[in-house]
């Protein structure tokens, strides 16, 4: 049944991205009703999927890297859902079907082994609370950090059109680059408060066992950190903000490959 | 009982002519009933607009498209000799033209939509006053309907077409609301002055208005509701606008990057749309490569205005479908408007 609900998801946020695509081309693009019927959708069936996973794991369910992967998807779309009508940034669904679609494709495509799963499950004691909280929370951080990728994208396409004078239908549908801007700093503070409390969190952990993971979170902490604060203190300017929230994104990315492993 | 409609606009039409045939909203009922009096004439609603002035009637079958320019000439008091281009069509046509006018396909500005209002106002005026019956309400009910699907279906209303416009938009999609928007008008020339009025009636506020002759400034700052500045001061004012509007007739640039690089670091981010709509440039081109400026000179603006109306021009086919596919639609309806008897156009140029 999970995997239905993932299928399901997935297929949901196919068809909200190809809806956008299609108006674009077309030009008669109108407020994403469709697109947002789509995310909540696909946001529905991902929750039933999660709690499934989590029935069989009896505990959080990101033991793997799809799993993690399926939940950063979750959490890009929570926090697009909340930014995404609070700003009036309705076209961040554009840009964040495809990456959350391109997560749970490779999710359903790989086998799972229900019953070895719950073989697991059941030789293991009840899981530590704060493993839970320190994962379950990096990892929303990881999607917060997503979103300001998906929002410096959006940021770029925006501001390259503006400057080369060249205004195709998705300006008239992007929001202003004023309000990526600030979509971008609110995203970071929310991705780097998140990440503030998985570390606390990691600290309370009885037995850390992986302190690897731990530098890996560090790093990113500071890369963040770094950037904001370089970005208040020094006048950054939006542009390179924006990139400066693509680029780093590429080290939580990698470490996803990094955390799996180890 | 058959429909006809009789007229001149923008493109059959001097402002000279038009401004004579114009008919007041005071006087509209009264000219409606003018009409109605003609004999075999049932219905009547007159669109007058500032380009365009139109009779649309609902007749017996006995009324021409002569007897109503008779009228036009009597009532407008415009001699026999004077040389006047009017259209007339009948039926389907008359009922065609109905449609391709509120969808705005027969404006000045190709697609502009102020052009619905008035064809509601004057039906609403036609109604009110008792000049319209089963015939024409059934005609203007269907001409609204249309109006609306072409818009929303086309692209016809799509783009910017004037330089103000444009200079609206683009500050929109870099600032989003204009409310808390500062404007600096450097110079006060007349595309200055309507790009100024144009932001300022998209909700821009705080305008400031800087000149070599501080009395001009004063004049402009006062008719756009803002403050006058020395000219000289228009550097220490940078930091603190978010749109500068330069219009000099300066011989060379008067805003280099230095200018703008010290506004920009105290601005702390927060992005500096500038143009320069002056001929030779007020601002050097140099000030566009940096960041969080944007620069767009009268070129630009022009160039992306003409864009737009390019694009509205190649909606024109795919509207004019829509509009047969909804007279089709009438048609199968088997409305008891008779279009049968249509007469097609008629261009009637008299003197």
């Amino acid at each position: 049944m999970d995997r239905l609900y993932l299928a399901l998801s997935t297929f949901c946020f196919l068809g909200g991205f190809a809806y956008i695509i299609a108006a674009l081309r077309t030009g008669n693009y109108h407020p994403p009703r469709w697109n947002l019927a789509a995310m909540i959708g696909g946001f529905v069936f991902l929750n039933l999927f999660l709690y499934e996973r989590g029935l069989v794991h009896k505990r959080c369910p990101i033991t793997n890297i799809l799993e993690i992967l399926v939940f950063i998807g979750w959490a890009m779309v929570l926090i697009y859902l909340f930014f995404g009508t609070a700003y009036r940034l309705s076209l961040l669904g554009l840009f964040t079907a495809p990456l959350v679609f391109m997560f749970q494709i490779a999710a359903v495509l790989m086998p799972f082994d229900r019953e070895a799963a719950l073989k697991v499950a059941a030789g293991r004691g009840a899981p530590d609370p704060w493993v839970e909280i320190h994962i379950s929370v990096s990892l929303l951080a990881y999607g917060a950090f997503a979103m300001a990728f998906v929002a410096g994208v959006m940021f770029l396409v925006q501001d390259h059109m503006i400057r080369s004078h060249n205004l195709k239908a998705m300006f008239y549908n992007l929001p202003p680059v004023q309000n990526l801007s600030h979509a971008i700093q609110r995203l970071l503070i929310l991705g780097l408060v998140l990440l503030t409390v998985g570390i606390v969190s990691a600290h309370r952990i009885e037995q850390v066992s992986e302190s690897s993971k731990l530098i890996v979170i560090y790093a990113m902490w500071i890369i963040y950190a770094g950037l904001l604060g370089y970005f208040w203190v020094r006048g950054l300017s939006p542009k390179r903000l924006a990139l400066g929230a693509i680029l780093a994104f590429i080290i939580p990315a990698l470490s996803l490959a990094f955390i799996s492993h180890t | 009982m058959n429909v006809l409609c009789f007229g001149l606009n923008h493109k059959t039409a001097p402002v000279e002519v038009r401004e004579r045939v114009a008919v007041g909203e005071a006087h509209l009922v009264e000219t409606n009933h003018a009409v109605r009096a003609i004999s075999g004439m049932e219905e009547a609603v007159i669109l007058s607009t500032c380009n365009r002035t139109e009779i649309y009637v609902a007749h017996d079958g006995d009324a021409t498209l002569e007897s109503v320019e008779r009228f036009i000439r009597e009532r407008f008091e415009l001699s026999a000799d004077e040389q006047i281009e009017f259209y007339g069509h009948q039926g389907r046509e008359a009922a065609l033209h109905l449609f391709r006018v509120a969808s705005g396909m027969d404006s000045m500005v190709l697609g502009e939509t102020e052009i619905f209002g008035q064809v509601k106002k004057a039906y609403a005026a036609a109604l009110d006053g008792g000049s319209t019956s089963r015939v024409l309400n059934r005609l203007f009910q269907q001409a609204f309907k249309i109006g609306k699907h072409v818009r929303t279906h086309s692209r016809i209303t799509s783009g910017p077409t004037s330089v103000g416009a444009v200079a609206v938009d683009l500050a929109e999609k870099i600032f989003g609301e204009l409310k808390k928007c500062t404007v600096m008008v450097i110079g006060a020339g007349e595309i200055s002055r309507s790009t100024a009025q144009s932001l300022a009636s998209r909700g821009a506020t705080g305008m400031i208005v800087s000149n070599r002759s501080f009395d001009k400034a004063e004049e402009l700052a006062r008719e756009i509701g803002g403050r006058a500045i020395r000219f000289d001061d228009c550097y220490e004012m940078m930091p603190h606008v978010d749109i500068v509007v330069a219009s000099t007739a300066a011989p060379h640039p008067i805003i280099h990057t230095e200018h703008v690089k010290t506004a920009i670091r105290k601005r702390r981010g927060r992005p500096l749309f500038m143009i320069d709509i002056a001929v030779p440039r007020d601002i050097d081109p140099a000030v566009g490569e940096l960041d969080s400026v944007y620069l767009y000179d009268i070129d630009g603006l022009q160039q992306i205005a003409g864009e737009a109306l390019k694009n509205r021009e190649q909606q024109i086919a795919i509207c004019d479908a829509m509009i047969d596919e909804q007279m089709k639609k009438l048609l199968d309806r088997g409305d008891s408007i008779d279009f049968e008897g249509s007469d097609g156009n008629h261009a009637v140029q008299t003197s």
